[in-house]
């Protein structure tokens, strides 16, 4: 931008203050052109690697809704285990990886990459393990090199939604396992701080199921069901249900094929939502340059209602919509 | 294999079906004993699934007790299942129900399937209890695949025996169900085949019986119409056939009935020509017989006369006495007239044999003719001092149209006969008319006498000619013994009958029909006048080569007042009939140059309207029929009666010329002059002698003979038999003319071996001819001799 010559006098003054006004209209106009260029130049240098897990329709799903909400002009390379694996791909410093699911974190983090890397569709629990399977990671969450967001949801909203369900709450339970440890760890201490009693007991491989959840159906008054390998497959999930519907006690589930299967409510994150949060993680990281937010659960959920399952139980006035927004309100989300 | 359509077809229709009925029935009981067996896996393995589905939770929850009733009530529901048990991982059984030993026989089905074979009537079913799970995320991030592994492990084993013998119970029903049906198959294909092959083979059956019969000579077999299709159409082809065959055979067999029945006929014909010509020859053999019996008799009836008036002649001759001449010639002229009678009758049974006669048609007084012949007869009848009597019934009329000479020569013949036959008593004439119609009159003739008679068996032979009742009869009373068939002939001529009733010593009663016609009493008046002026103003021709026979001839129609011209030739005679009319043209049959035949078709050729009367003495068949087919209208034979040309001229003066019926030729009387002009009567009756008619010399007579016998000489060395015959002809027309005797037969005899062109017999019968001439000669007097 360039200012040319100053006439004094009123007419001079008069021209001054009309070639001042010209000069301000066309410095505002310049300036007001510049911004989106700027701003379009400082990511147009920024590009994504992409990792999925496998090539499910699950991973292929998040792939697509990440690229949505990703600036058309940024470069998105999609990268499988092999290359990965066989050095094919070398990632450098400069890369920013979002992996998909828990095989492509690990796969990353093996490789021990200094590369930004934000991990997304993956449980908390397994996260963790990770991070302390490879050293270099706990250096990389303190300076927001990695990250993640979970796939489960926080131990408050499933508290906050067995609340909403039944009010008259006193005692929730679970059983888990192993892999389930730390979220069940995370259910006792957010459960410590409200009057609502917790009771949780680890499956062994030993443990008839059946006669553990009997006995656990007789003191709670929701259960709430965690991801676990023995207790919670697909068969001990049947007779959860059975036992659930046979003693009149909700059953919370982890997804939305859970409440399709009989379990009264769920809250869950789709992978279109974290994919579609994780953008904006992205997006933010790379317009201002800072560090990965720390790895949390997906503020992005929903909740689902089985009407069959609620009317039988008599809670025929459970709407998912108003479950959701109270759990939202609840959390301060928007 | 000689095997029949009919086996054929029920093999190849019926072993298929019923190979196809077996091979499907097997393999449908097969399948449906597999099929029940399957079906009871299926419900076990489907058992199974369900016990395993609905023990899975309490095995999970491991409620043994309420196992307990699981498998309890399981095996108290179906017969089938006989024993159940429920095992965990670890093969320990949990619980178990049913017999003992059906437990155990699943405990060892269990842990050794192949020891589970030897229960032959138990299967074994067994299911690991594995669960059933729900999906609880398809997020794979929330369920490994390890977890998804673990589903995989089973709650533990159900097992249960099924009792099989229910299903060997429905195996072997269905098996007999099976068998009975593919029996009921086999009988269905067996008869489907049996009708198939009927269906097939009896149209053909049909067809190869119609052949049979067809090739044994059964034509008329026809095919039924049993078949379709084509075997229609070889059935409707074998018809057509056989109708062609048929028809064909009825042709041929029509073709040899018609050449047999031709043949028939013509063996017919030959039978009745073989017959006709037996009978011929049998006739020919009897006329034979009969004509030399008649000629020893005519020899006899001709010689004795002769004899009688030559012995008697010689008496004559021997005395003087006045008395005893006239008794002699009485004698002779008795037995001269007996002589003519004879040949008279024999001439006369000639010509009706042949037929030469023709009845003429002339009105006359049948009262006063029937009256006269009985007065003829009443000298001899008077001799033997017999009555007769004439009786006319009224119903007889007087006048009457028919042939009174052939009426009158009946009666006579039938009055002589009784008169000769009867002895003693009387002789009855007897005359009755029976009217026919309107112009026709049958008149009723009876002759009745008191004679011999005749027995029956010799009655019949008494109407053949020349038979008389018994030869005695012949030797006794004479006769021809032609007089009765004579009679027949004339009654058949005209349209009438004989009839002969008689016995042995009771006289004979003959009774003759003959058809005469009604006739013009006013008419029959004027007729009845004098036959001499009968020929009056009559224009008569005569035309005769020989001159004394042409003067003959002359002389006599000019007696009879007839107005005469003569000429010797036909070619004369027709120069003269161009330029006159006449009334009666009499010629000669042979003559030189134009003979008689030409000359009558050349008269017939000019258109001349006159009658044509023919002269001969002697013709043959054929040119009797030339002369008629040429118009000549009557033949007369020489010599010429003097009264038949009276009778001609007068019929032709009442008739007209183109009317004139001939009255029947009656050759054989001589006329009266001539019998008073023997001029040797007491010669020998076979001896010639000449006949003079008024106005001939005998001079000429013999110039005659001596010229033609000269000329046959002469011809005879010449050898011109036409010429010689001829001549010879015209010496017989001479010798019947003008002399009587054996000299007529001895030229006969001439003129036949001139005919047949004999020079011997001609030679021998010249010779006999001019020797008896001589003889003629020399008895005659001072004549030259030949």
């Amino acid at each position: 931008m360039e200012v040319k010559g100053v006439k004094f006098g009123f007419k001079a003054l008069l021209n001054s203050s009309f070639g001042l006004l010209l000069l301000l209209v066309g410095m505002w106009v310049q300036a007001d052109a510049m911004v989106p260029a700027a701003r379009e130049a400082a990511t147009a240098s920024k590009s994504i690697t992409v990792v999925l897990s496998g090539d499910s329709g699950l991973y292929q799903r998040s792939l697509a809704a990440l690229k949505r909400h990703l600036p058309t002009t940024m470069e998105v390379e999609s990268l499988t285990l092999e290359q990965i694996a066989s050095g094919e791909r070398q990632l450098s410093a400069n890369d920013f990886v979002v992996t998909v699911g828990a095989k492509a974190a690990e796969q990353v983090m093996a490789t021990a990459t200094e590369a930004r890397q934000l991990s997304i569709l993956l449980p908390s629990s397994t996260f963790y393990d990770l991070a302390k399977q490879y050293p270099q990671s706990a250096q990389r969450l303190d300076g927001g090199r990695l990250s993640a967001i979970f796939l489960d949801q926080p131990a408050r909203r499933q508290l906050n939604l067995a609340r909403l369900i039944n009010p008259n709450l006193k005692a929730i339970g679970t059983l888990y396992d192993i892999r389930s440890q730390q979220l069940v760890q995370q259910l006792s201490e957010v459960a410590g701080g409200t009057d609502i009693e917790f009771r949780s007991r680890r499956l062994l491989p030993s443990d008839n199921p059946i006669a553990v959840l009997r006995e656990m159906y007789r003191d709670i008054d929701v259960f709430l069901a965690v991801p676990g390998k023995y207790i919670f497959n697909r068969s001990t999930a049947k007779w959860m249900l059975y036992l659930s519907y046979r003693n009149r006690k909700p059953l919370l589930g982890f997804s939305e094929d859970y409440v399709t299967a009989g379990a009264l409510a769920a809250v869950y994150s789709n992978p279109e939502q974290i994919a579609g949060e994780a953008g904006s993680w992205l997006q933010e990281c790379l317009d201002s340059g800072k560090p990965l937010p720390p790895p949390s659960h997906p503020s992005i959920f929903s909740v689902s209602v089985n009407r069959e399952v609620a009317s039988r139980m008599g809670l025929g006035s459970l709407i998912a919509a108003r479950l959701e927004s109270q759990l939202k309100a609840q959390e301060q989300l928007p | 294999m000689n095997l029949s359509i009919r086996l054929r077809t029920l093999i190849s229709v019926m072993v298929p079906l019923m190979l196809l009925g077996l091979i499907l029935g097997f393999y449908f009981i097969s399948a449906r004993i597999d099929d029940a067996r399957a079906e009871q896996e299926a419900e076990g393995q489907r058992f199974a699934q369900y016990l395993g589905a609905a023990s899975e939770f309490n095995l999970l929850s491991g409620n043994r007790k309420a196992l307990q009733d699981f498998v309890d009530a399981n095996t108290r529901v179906s017969d089938l299942v006989k024993s159940m048990i429920l095992v965990d991982n670890n093969g320990q059984v949990i619980v178990s129900a049913g017999d003992r030993a059906d437990v155990q026989r699943t405990l060892v089905c269990f842990y050794d399937k192949a020891a589970c074979e030897r229960y032959t009537t138990r299967m074994f079913f067994h299911k690991p209890v594995v669960p059933e799970g729900i999906s609880l995320s398809e997020n794979p991030e929330l369920l490994s695949e390890e977890d998804l592994a673990s589903e995989e492990e089973s709650y533990g084993h159900i097992a249960f025996l099924y009792d099989t013998r229910p299903l060997e119970q429905l195996q072997r029903t269905l098996l007999i169900d099976g068998l009975l049906i593919s029996a009921a198959a086999a009988l269905v294909a067996g008869l489907i085949a049996l009708v198939s092959a009927e269906a097939f083979a009896r149209p053909i059956s049909n067809l190869l019986s119609v052949v049979k019969r067809i090739q044994h000579g059964d034509l008329s077999a026809r095919a039924q119409m049993l078949g379709g299709g084509e075997l229609r159409q070889l059935e409707e082809g074998i018809n057509t056939m056989a109708v062609q065959v048929e028809q064909a055979n009825m042709d041929l067999q029509a073709k040899v009935e018609n050449a047999t029945s031709e043949l028939l006929q013509t063996l017919a014909e030959l039978r009745i020509k073989n017959r006709d010509l037996e009978e011929a020859r049998n006739n020919a053999e009897e006329a034979s017989r009969v004509k030399d019996l008649f000629l020893a008799r005519m020899s006899h009836e001709l010689r004795t006369p002769l004899s009688s008036v030559i012995g008697y002649l010689r008496l004559l001759e021997d005395t003087e006495d006045p008395d005893k001449r006239r008794e002699y010639g009485e004698v002779i002229d008795q037995a001269s007239s007996i002589l003519l009678t004879t040949i008279d009758d024999i001439l006369d049974f000639i010509r009706l044999e042949d037929g030469s006669i023709r009845l003429e048609r002339r009105d006359f007084d049948l009262h006063s003719c029937l009256h006269n012949l009985v007065s003829m007869q009443q000298p001899q009848a008077q001799r033997k001092q017999l009555k007769m009597d004439c009786h006319l019934d009224d119903s007889v009329p007087r006048f009457i149209r028919g042939d009174s000479v052939r009426l009158s020569q009946i009666v006579t013949n039938l009055l002589s006969n009784a008169i000769k036959f009867t002895e003693v008593g009387r002789v009855s004439l007897t005359a009755k008319g029976i009217v026919a119609s309107a112009n026709t009159l049958r008149l009723q003739l009876k002759v009745k006498d008191t004679g011999i008679g005749i027995a029956l068996d010799q009655q019949k032979q008494l109407f053949k000619p020349f038979v008389q009742a018994e030869d005695s009869i012949s030797r006794r009373f004479g006769g021809s013994g032609l007089g009765l068939s004579i009679t027949q002939k004339l009654a058949q001529y005209m349209n009438g009958e004989v009839s002969l009733v008689s016995a042995p010593d009771e006289g004979v009663e003959v009774t003759v029909t003959v058809e005469l016609q009604t006739a013009d009493s006013a008419t029959v008046e004027i007729q009845n006048t004098p036959v001499p002026a009968a020929g009056l103003n009559l224009k008569v021709l005569v035309v005769e080569d020989n001159d004394l026979n042409r003067q003959l001839i002359v002389t006599q129609l000019q007696d009879a007042g007839a107005t005469v011209e003569d000429t010797a030739t036909g070619s004369e005679a027709l120069d003269i009939l161009k330029v006159k009319h006449f009334d009666l043209i009499l010629m000669d049959v042979h003559m030189p140059g134009m003979d008689g035949i030409a000359l009558a078709s050349a008269i017939h050729y000019l258109g001349v309207r006159c009658p044509v009367y023919a002269l001969t003495a002697n013709i043959t068949g054929s040119e009797e029929s030339q002369l008629r087919s040429v118009g000549v209208e009557q033949i007369l034979y020489k010599p010429i009666e003097e009264s038949l040309l009276c009778e001609i001229l007068s019929g032709l003066a009442r008739s007209g010329p183109s009317e004139v019926t001939a009255p029947v030729v009656p050759v054989t009387t001589l006329p009266a002059e001539v019998s008073d002009s023997i001029e040797d009567p007491d010669s020998d009756p076979e001896t010639t002698r000449l006949v003079l008619p008024t106005g001939i010399e005998p001079e000429a007579i013999y110039e005659e003979f001596h010229t033609l016998l000269h000329n046959v000489l002469h011809y005879l060395e010449e050898k011109r038999w036409d010429r010689l015959f001829e001549d010879a002809h015209k010496l017989l027309g001479s010798a019947q003319m003008f002399t009587r005797g054996q000299l007529v037969t001895m030229v006969l005899d001439l003129e036949n071996a001139a005919r047949d062109q004999d020079e011997a017999a001609v030679t021998s019968n010249l010779a006999r001819v001019q020797h008896e001439l001589n003889e003629l000669i020399e008895r005659s007097g001072p004549v030259t001799p030949l």
